[in-house]
């Protein structure tokens, strides 16, 4: 149906590539919504919230105190250093960059997507849109303790039982989701 | 792997060059996806999947990636996450590549999902393992990634 894009025999494949090396080279699993996070308590080092929990002696957290490192409690894994998440997320960016150039596409615009706006219109509509879906996005994967490659990739291919349903939850939301928004707009 | 920024630059740059090229950074390609329109991009996802499974199977000896855990956070988090995503079609990865490919308004939807992570952040107790964890009350072990 679509010359533009990559087949699903080569995507697929690439996609379990990056999601084995990740982990063979930085020994944590991959996830984006993670790396993001650890880059969030970067940008917060300077003002440590007050936490909201007793720290267990026995469980120092796995980084997640703002501003501190601290080796991983036992059975959890510690993530790779900030400058390394910043790192990947600047190299993912570039590999959207590059990509889009290889597919020919402008290398700046302010259109979303016409699907998009003809759903939600173009205007200040549309970015509220795009906001609120961005705060839902944000929220779930920290709440849910990860995303599409976490839990999708990740998690489902160690065939984790918690990962599973996670990625069972925000695929079928989401199918349900975008059929209700096909009803609503025809 | 040296230089050490390498290792988390070779795999970023891979994710983000095959997310675009898949189109998973293409709003309406993602609709055409979850309205099963056209299964390409599904089926991409199925393929990564199970070829994990063997692969993950066959290094369970050499790659400890510790246990995901089910925690009160794990469903309400999915739920929303899901709701956000056929809204925008901006899954964390994918919002960065769309950055890179230079549409605007990914910005905004960025910033969103800065704002969403930032306020999980504060109620991470809610995050707590219900059973089966390692660990008794929060923290980034009941995360996955």
């Amino acid at each position: 149906m679509n010359a533009y894009y990559w087949p699903w025999w080569l995507g697929g494949p690439l996609l379990a590539f990056v999601a084995v090396l990740y982990p063979l080279l930085t020994r944590a699993p991959l996830g984006v919504s993670g790396a993001l996070a650890r880059l969030l308590r970067w940008r917060t080092e300077g003002k440590p919230e007050p936490s909201p929990e007793p720290a267990p002696a026995a469980n120092p957290g796995c980084g997640d105190r703002p501003g501190v490192d601290p080796a991983p409690a036992a059975g959890c894994v510690a993530g790779p250093d900030r400058f390394a998440n910043l790192i990947f997320l600047l190299a993912i960016a570039a590999g959207g960059a590059v990509g889009g150039w290889w597919g020919g596409q402008p290398p700046v615009t302010g259109i979303y997507s016409p699907e998009f706006h003809r759903i939600f219109g173009s205007g200040v509509q549309g970015l509220v849109v795009l906001f609120s879906g961005g705060v839902l996005v944000g929220f779930g994967t920290r709440l849910s303790g990860g995303c599409t490659s976490g839990h999708g990739l990740s998690g489902c291919g160690r065939l984790q039982p918690a990962s599973l349903v996670a990625t069972a939850v925000f695929f079928g939301v989401a199918i349900g989701v975008s059929f209700l928004l096909e009803a609503l707009k025809r | 792997m040296k230089p050490a920024w390498l290792r988390t630059a070779v795999p970023g740059f891979l994710l983000g060059l095959t997310v675009t090229r898949l189109g998973f950074t293409d709003y309406a390609e993602l609709r055409r996806m979850l309205l099963f329109r056209d299964l390409r991009l599904l089926l991409a996802f199925a393929v990564a999947v199970v070829l994990l499974i063997v692969v993950f199977a066959a290094l369970r000896n050499r790659l400890d990636l510790g246990k995901v855990v089910f925690h009160r956070g794990l469903v309400p988090g999915a739920f929303a996450f899901g709701v956000g995503w056929a809204m925008t079609g901006a899954c964390p990865g994918v919002v960065i590549a769309q950055l890179g490919m230079g549409i605007g308004p990914a910005v905004v939807s960025y910033l969103g999902i800065v704002v969403g992570a930032r306020f999980a952040a504060r109620l991470r107790v809610a995050a707590a393992p219900v059973y089966g964890g390692p660990r008794v009350v929060g923290g980034d072990c009941a995360s996955v990634d």
